[in-house]
């Protein structure tokens, strides 16, 4: 393998793992900051309880999404010179912006909304989650308008080999980033929706008679889920469109036609499979979750364990979805790193020696935290509404003999 | 405007020393300032609220150059030897102060607890190993390769990781009485062999001639760094432990911004073109203080009983 064949294969695990993580963040925030304005509005404990244990989860996935975060912010930096040398200007803007206007302000309010629990008013520490929800969405609109402008680069001159910008309102309403965000914000929800409603249907089968938390959850998860497939559907045909101009090979190779001309620039034809499986299981998503509707009437679902099973063996299959959407996408756009502007081949800078060393390293980490990622949810999403990590104070967990010192 | 972004950039590097480095010292004093339980876990809810808010100057740090230096980011790829291992260090940390409260078994914790410990020292003394590269102005392998010069960088990092422990350590005082004693004795027998040490290294580096082209001018600014540890040893003496506090985090930014303020004028010189990101970005700089100053004063607080805990 070559110094760039080992760097795509580092981008692809990282990014991939690093989305997996994002994914479900983008998903769970708006569920769990609905799920706190009810408890703000009413007051109930309830809500209270539903807003701490998923949370949790959604913290503990949230500070591994980071530091997987971490690995790709070097990455392009430390394997991809090429590309920066190039569009170092075009697309190291919306990154910049992301990381100043968008990382600081989440990273602080997530810290304010994790310790502020009984110290802060609640208005105020439901504004804090409001916060961290609009800033995780305006990461991912950072995000894609730098990929958008791999995908197809617009608003640049480029002058003496480098690009640079020229309108920055045409990079944010590129319509490779604006239709691919379409697609991916409903999916994402869609994602968190089955999340929540997969291990809600667990906590059923365990405990039906313990329905308060599990219930109302899985009422939420499904609606969500429904509307996302909906979404999600309607929004991935709608790519195509504007793809069949942009990047006609890749279109070609994911639906391959007869009476198409020859085709230049083609990328690997495997990538159909992908396709194949992403769309496949977003129609029969869509299929289950209205099926699944009739069901959320009263107390109806509760006992049909079946479905209960169905719900939560389905938790995985989005994240699948996910990937191969990524794999579309990004291999879909070879053999070019910058459509029609950088070639792949030409675009990064180690030696084979170092990709090996950095791609044996980060594997392993981001792995390894991905593993131990998914390991710990389960484990806090098993252990159901008891004793929740979120909110506690020291005190809670120490002996009483830990008292404090006279002398501060 | 490339002098202002630049100075941003400066200052974004410095704050992160002060801010991130009490985060880096309490992990590579972990095991020293409190026994293992509850007292060790007050130590970590010290730094929890302000640990990511701290790390993002460092990550806002590499998105400005990516945004408004994206020539000055092959420095990443010059730098392999620090940021590789740097990184996943960094990513060691974080995930041990995460996971480290999520199992109530006494090997997971101290597994953890043993990863965050360990990544902070790696991840000090690789950013003392990029500082070194830097001031040799930037030879291929950070001059690891190079007989002559093979010793600083790695004496670098060990003069890093030794600041920034006493760091830690001063502002664990400040902020976790249960812990306050042990963190006074820490840093107070520290100080002393920090301080030589940053002193020995700078001076012994000034005899490399790459070194004295590159830095010489900014020598006395890395002094600081030796002065404020001496500063902080005495106000320690004096119980004045704030001021101990504020004389680490001189110490702590000091040789950062000695190599970085060499490094400026090629920064302002590389600078990219954009005026909108440009305004955009220092646009976004006091919004930014703002939220940070409101996270640090509603934590403000010592760590008690009451504190909410989360790892
Ligand atoms: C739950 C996840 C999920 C589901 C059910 C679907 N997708 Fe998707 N798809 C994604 C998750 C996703 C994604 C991971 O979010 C991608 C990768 C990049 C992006 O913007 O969205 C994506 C990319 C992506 C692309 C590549 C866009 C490009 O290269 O610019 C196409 C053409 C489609 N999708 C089309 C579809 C169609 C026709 C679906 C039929 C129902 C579908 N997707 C369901
Ligand atoms: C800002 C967003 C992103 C940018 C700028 C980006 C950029 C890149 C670059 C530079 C490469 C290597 C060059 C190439 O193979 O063409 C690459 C490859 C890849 N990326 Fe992305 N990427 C982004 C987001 C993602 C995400 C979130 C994922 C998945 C979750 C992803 C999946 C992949 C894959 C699968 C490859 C390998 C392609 C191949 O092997 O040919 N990308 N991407
Ligand atoms: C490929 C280029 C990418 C880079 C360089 C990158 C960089 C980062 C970094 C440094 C963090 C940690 C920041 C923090 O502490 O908040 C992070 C987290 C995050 N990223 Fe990415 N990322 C990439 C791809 C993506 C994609 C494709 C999306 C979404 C569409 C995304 C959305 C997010 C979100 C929402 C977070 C918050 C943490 C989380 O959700 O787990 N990122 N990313």
């Amino acid at each position: 393998m070559t110094a760039v064949d080992l760097a795509r294969v580092q981008f692809a695990l990282t990014a991939n793992v690093h989305f997996l993580f994002v994914v479900l963040t983008l998903g769970l925030t708006p569920i769990i900051a609905i799920m706190q304005t009810r408890y703000v509005l009413t007051g109930r404990a309830v809500h209270l309880t539903m807003t701490r244990y998923w949370g949790q989860l959604y913290v503990v996935n949230y500070g591994l999404g980071i530091v997987t975060g971490l690995v790709m912010e070097f990455q392009f930096g430390l394997a991809w010179t090429g590309v920066d040398r190039v569009a170092g200007q075009v697309f190291g803007a919306p990154l910049a912006l992301e990381t100043i206007v968008a990382f600081f302000a989440e990273a602080t309010f997530l810290g304010i909304w994790i310790f502020g629990w009984g110290t802060l008013p609640k208005v105020v520490h439901l504004i804090s989650f409001y916060l961290v929800t609009i800033t995780a969405y305006a990461s991912a609109v950072f995000v894609m308008v730098a990929n958008g402008f791999l995908q197809h680069p617009v608003g640049y001159v480029l002058r003496d080999g480098t690009a640079r910008i020229t309108d920055l309102r045409a990079l944010f309403t590129n319509p490779e980033a604006v239709g691919a965000l379409r697609h991916l914000v409903p999916a994402a929800l869609m994602l968190g929706g089955m999340v929540v409603a997969g291990i809600s249907a667990w906590q059923l089968r365990r405990h039906p008679d313990d329905t308060d938390v599990f219930l109302r959850s899985l009422r939420m998860g499904v609606l969500v889920g429904v509307a996302g497939a909906f979404f999600t559907f309607a929004f991935g045909w709608a790519q195509l469109d504007y793809l069949r101009t942009d990047q006609p090979g890749k279109v070609d190779a994911i639906m391959p036609s007869k009476d198409a001309g020859p085709v230049t620039d083609r990328p690997p034809g495997w990538i159909a499979l992908p396709f194949s499986i992403m769309q496949q299981f977003g129609e029969y998503s869509a299929y289950l979750g209205l099926f699944l509707l009739p069901f959320l009437i009263r107390r109806w679902i509760v006992r049909r364990r079946i479905l209960l099973r169905v719900m939560t063996w389905w938790i995985p299959l989005p994240f699948v979805a996910v990937v191969c959407g990524w794999l579309v996408r990004e291999v879909g756009r070879q053999p070019w790193a910058i459509y029609g502007v950088l070639r792949t081949a030409d675009a990064t800078s180690l030696s084979t020696g170092q990709v090996a060393v950095s791609l044996a390293l980060f594997g392993v980490v981001v792995v390894g935290l991905a593993g131990t990622n998914w390991l710990v949810l389960l484990m806090l999403a098993r252990r159901g509404p008891h004793r929740l990590a979120l909110g506690r104070v020291l005190g809670d967990d120490e002996p009483a003999a830990a008292t404090e010192p006279a002398v501060v | 405007m490339d002098v202002a972004l630049t100075a941003v950039l400066l200052l974004l590097v410095a704050g992160w020393f002060v801010l991130d480095g009490y985060g880096l010292g309490t992990g590579i004093l972990l095991h020293r300032l409190a026994p293992p339980g509850w007292p060790r876990r007050r130590v970590l809810t010290g730094v929890g609220p302000v640990l990511l808010a701290n790390e993002m100057w460092l990550v806002a740090a590499a998105g400005l150059v990516a945004g408004a230096f994206p020539a000055a980011e092959r420095v990443l790829a010059d730098a392999w030897p620090a940021v590789v291992p740097g990184l996943c260090a960094w990513v060691l940390r974080d995930a041990g102060l995460w996971l480290r409260g999520r199992r109530d078994t006494v090997r997971w914790r101290r597994w953890w607890e043993g990863a965050y410990a360990l990544g902070s020292l790696v991840f000090a003394a690789c950013w003392g190993l990029l500082l070194g590269g830097l001031a040799l102005g930037l030879p291929s392998a950070l001059g690891l390769t190079d007989p002559a010069t093979v010793w600083f960088g790695p004496a670098c990092g060990v003069a890093v990781a030794l600041v920034l422990a006493t760091h830690g350590a001063a502002v664990t005082a400040l902020r976790v009485p249960s812990a306050a004693d042990r963190a006074v004795r820490l840093a107070d027998r520290l100080a002393l062999p920090a301080a030589v040490t940053t002193l020995l290294v700078t001076l012994a580096g000034l005899t490399l001639p790459a070194v004295r082209a590159q830095l010489a001018s900014a020598a006395a600014l890395v002094l600081l760094s030796p002065l404020g540890l001496l500063f902080a040893r005495r106000a320690l003496r004096h119980q004045q432990r704030r001021r101990a506090a504020a004389g680490t985090a001189v110490a702590a930014a000091a040789p950062a911004l000695a190599v970085l303020g060499c490094a400026a004028p090629h920064l302002v010189a590389i600078a990219g073109d954009s005026r909108v990101v440009a305004v955009l970005l220092l646009a976004a700089v006091p919004v930014v203080l703002a939220h940070q100053g409101l996270l640090w004063w509603l934590f403000r607080r010592p760590v008690t009983g009451r504190t909410v805990a989360f790892f």
